[in-house]
């Protein structure tokens, strides 16, 4: 419990770090806040008074940390903001489309992991088979093609030659079949090859030959002892990969027509919107720090040497 | 990667069965053709143009930019640009004053006859905040006659009210109609209604039994919203869409070669041009002020070669900076610098810039030196401009811009060239000139290409806009166009462009319209 609230706290200034940086972004940003924002909602361009009594109203004349201030606070409440170009407030911007970021992104997690471990293990127990060498350079090549190639190579194969799926869009359980196996194929190299080495280096341990010689079953060591310590380094890239796909997975959201969050800040940036691209930052930097608070909780399931070490 | 996509496209076209080929000898044959089985269309579209647009553009649907036939305005476009009318007749009745009346039977899509009142609170809608019109129209300005007909006097001087009007903008609304809030509840007069709208995902509009004039064949109509072309044309391929529109030309050619697939260009309806900075939003000028260097630059460009080379013959070789059925009779008027490279080198010699060589040109020891910018035109254009002036001597540098640093750089005048896509979405044959080049417009770059105040130029635009004979009006506006291009060369044309859509070839009876905010849909059939 010790350790749990130590890494929470630990983690809030590196949260604060980040509000700090998305801050200074946009006060750094090239023109001036009143003068972008009037100019859109005015049909003439703002005199000097209507200037000066915007900066006045919205704290723009404070001394920086003063809006620094204001804005953590606005922040903590969650008011990200109005978009400078359609005047919505950038929370509920962003959680209307976070949802169907999350629909392909979980499942695409979810399937990732799963298969990449399964072939990592399997890896690792045969090495140097065929099955071995079969899966590196298929992981190896699905990695090294881009996303949107690897989007257009799946649609060609199953949507246009098989007619299995659909080629774009939502509405059925088919749609998701497209953009969940190309996040799959493309970042499930990384976590199957981490988890064979992983694996591969646990299984050459002393505890496991002691396990061995103890007449245990092979399956039993692989599953009960050295997997759980294998994973751990599989759990931080896999925090990372989650973290990646939440907060961005704009080629694939675009190739395949789906309405996520990537394409929203794809839009933003272009059209120099900073209270969205402000938000934005905000809300990747908040939820990497929960994705990393999540993994290192699953450290202390997976490893008693880090609960101890909390002590 | 447009290689790729091509070579994508080709080989799922070539290696697939044809589900989609005809073995009816009347398609074939070209016989007169019938609706047969269900006729529901989708079309896959490009991005949704609503999502994420400002509240004034939120105001425009459903029938602005991507129509749908849902909503109609009292004066059309048609396909030659001329205004017809739609749902009522227009009279200039002098003193600055249109009289629009509406045609017999007009209805609602619930049936209820459309009156005076509904016009006026149609016009009444573009003036409220956030506005949304460009006509100097007023809170004042539209008047009931009577029953069937208003008047409407915009706030200033503009009797190219009837050419602007006709801009889907300008839709008749039934009172209580919100777009801006409510697009599902919203009611007009057009052949379709709007059924339903997912943001980002789908319009998809049905026909209006109810419609007062000739019916729609099609049932029902679903806009896909496809913001990857790839994806659009491989959509089209394995039939979930019927007919996609804006094929991008890089990949024209593969779809072209697919069967059972048919392509419709429409007429030109906007040019890949580039405008010409003279001067900074501060008024120093910069190096284009100098006609010799501007001429110089016109002379150099080998439009034929881009229309040909670049763009493999899809577009027309004009000189005019709008699609020249804008003019009639008169577009002949507009000739266009042309492309002769000695020319052009023996120009910027009298203007004092010398070349050693095959180098760039310099004078007191300055390079002449060209900033090009551009945001949504492809890289290809841009590069195609900066290899001709790179042929006569100047070091010409290209700069792709976001929008935010794209409209930061037209208003400060930071550039000397910038390439834009310009389209014809109204009757107004001067609209462009006006909006971009007149010393009065209202155009924050206006002041850093116009040839500026008290011109020949200014002076024409002046007259223009005081023209009440639809033909005259014809012959100011190429006159004009002429002084622009041809004398003062403030903006140089590389090609007409048109529309390109491609659709199964079951879809009958569509007519690509050269501006596809006017694009009508309601004698399209599919045919089994």
């Amino acid at each position: 419990m010790i350790y749990v609230l130590r890494r929470f706290l630990s983690l809030i200034p590196t949260w604060l770090g980040v509000t700090l940086f998305a801050f200074t972004l946009a006060s750094l940003s090239p023109g001036d806040p009143a003068e972008l924002i009037l100019n859109r909602q005015l049909d003439d361009p703002p005199t000097p008074q209507q200037l000066e009594q915007f900066r006045e109203t919205n704290g723009l004349n404070d001394p920086f940390v003063v809006q620094y201030a204001n804005f953590l606070g606005d922040v903590v409440r969650g008011d990200l903001g109005q978009s400078f170009r359609t005047g919505e407030s950038v929370r509920d911007e962003l959680t209307a489309r976070f949802g169907p970021t999350l629909q392909i992104a979980l499942p695409a997690f979810a399937t990732s992991v799963l298969v990449a471990v399964a072939f990592g293990v399997s890896a690792a127990l045969r090495r140097n088979s065929m099955t071995d060498h079969a899966s590196r350079v298929a992981a190896l090549a699905f990695e090294s093609v881009p996303s949107f190639a690897l989007a257009y190579l799946l649609i060609i194969l199953l949507a246009i030659q098989l007619g299995l799926v659909p080629v774009a869009g939502r509405g059925t359980l088919a749609h998701f079949v497209l953009p969940v196996l190309t996040l799959t194929l493309a970042t499930m190299a990384t976590t199957m090859r981490l988890t064979r080495s992983s694996l591969l280096d646990v299984l050459g341990q002393d505890y496991i030959r002691t396990a061995r010689a103890m007449g245990l079953p092979r399956r039993w060591i692989v599953l009960r002892y050295a997997l759980r310590n294998a994973l751990i380094p599989v759990i931080t890239v896999a925090g990372l990969i989650l973290a990646g796909f939440i907060t961005g997975i704009v080629i694939v959201e675009i190739v395949f027509a789906w309405p996520g969050i990537g394409s929203y800040i794809v839009d933003a940036v272009f059209d120099r919107d900073y209270p969205v691209i402000t938000g934005f930052v905000v809300f990747t930097g908040t939820v990497f720090v929960l994705v990393n608070l999540a993994v290192d909780l699953l450290y202390v399931r997976l490893d008693p040497r880090v609960r101890l070490a909390g002590r | 990667m447009c290689l790729f996509v091509g070579s994508l496209i080709a080989t799922a076209c070539t290696s697939t069965s044809d589900p989609s080929a005809s073995d009816d000898p009347a398609v074939d044959a070209g016989e007169p053709n019938e609706p047969s089985g269900p006729q529901e269309l989708v079309v896959g579209a490009a991005e949704d143009p609503w999502v994420d647009s400002s509240e004034s553009d939120q105001k425009r649907k459903p029938n602005y930019p991507l129509n749908a036939d849902v909503c109609e305005t009292m004066v059309r476009l048609a396909t030659d640009f001329s205004v017809v009318p739609m749902t009522a007749e227009a009279e200039y009745v002098g003193d600055n004053t249109f009289r629009y009346t509406l045609l017999d039977g007009v209805t609602f899509a619930d049936g209820s006859p459309v009156t005076a009142e509904d016009l006026k609170f149609s016009m009444d809608y573009t003036v409220e905040e956030p506005s949304i019109g460009f006509s100097s129209l007023g809170s004042e300005s539209t008047t009931v006659i009577d029953e069937r007909t208003v008047e409407i006097t915009p706030t200033e001087t503009n009797l190219r009210l009837n050419e602007q009007i006709n801009h889907p903008t300008y839709s008749v609304l039934q009172p209580g109609s919100d777009p801006l809030t409510d697009i599902e509840s919203s009611t007009c007069t057009g052949p379709f209604e709007v059924e339903s709208y997912s943001p980002e995902e789908e319009l998809v509009v049905v026909r209006n039994d109810a419609y007062w004039g000739e019916a729609a064949l099609l049932d029902r109509i679903t806009f896909r919203f496809y913001p990857d072309p790839t994806t659009r044309a491989l959509a089209l391929q394995n039939g979930e869409v019927d007919l996609i529109e804006d094929v991008p030309l890089s990949i024209l050619e593969s779809i072209e070669s697919q069967p059972g697939v048919k392509v419709e260009r429409a007429p030109v309806g906007y040019t890949t041009m580039f405008y010409i900075a003279r001067r900074t939003a501060e008024g120093e000028d910069r190096l284009l002020a100098d006609p010799l260097v501007r001429r110089a630059v016109a002379a150099s460009m080998d439009s034929d070669a881009f229309v040909n080379g670049v763009l493999n013959g899809n577009a027309e070789d004009i000189p005019h900076i709008a699609p020249p059925a804008v003019l009639g009779e008169f577009s002949d008027m507009v000739e266009g610098v042309p492309f002769d490279p000695a020319e052009a080198e023996q120009l910027l010699d009298e203007a004092g810039w010398i070349r050693e060589g095959d180098g760039v040109r310099t004078k007191d020891g300055e390079p002449l030196t060209l900033k090009i910018i551009f945001a949504r035109v492809e890289l290809t254009t841009a590069e195609f401009v900066q290899a001709q002036l790179r042929e006569v001597g100047f070091d010409a540098q290209i700069a792709q811009l976001d929008s935010g640093a794209y409209r930061e750089a037209l208003n400060s005048g930071d550039y000397d060239l910038d390439i834009s896509q310009p389209s014809q979405n109204d009757g107004n044959p001067a609209f462009l000139m006006a909006l971009r080049w007149y010393s009065e417009a209202t155009g924050e770059n206006a002041k850093i290409i116009s040839p500026g105040p008290d011109t020949e130029f200014d002076a024409m635009i002046d007259a223009i806009l005081a023209e009440e004979d639809p033909t005259e009006l014809q012959r100011l506006s190429a006159e004009a166009m002429h002084e622009l291009v041809d004398v003062e060369v403030g903006g140089v044309t590389l090609a007409g462009g048109y529309r390109v859509y491609a659709m199964d070839e079951g879809v009958q009876g569509f007519e690509a319209h050269p501006s596809s905010t006017n694009q009508r849909w309601s004698t399209v059939f599919l045919q089994e």
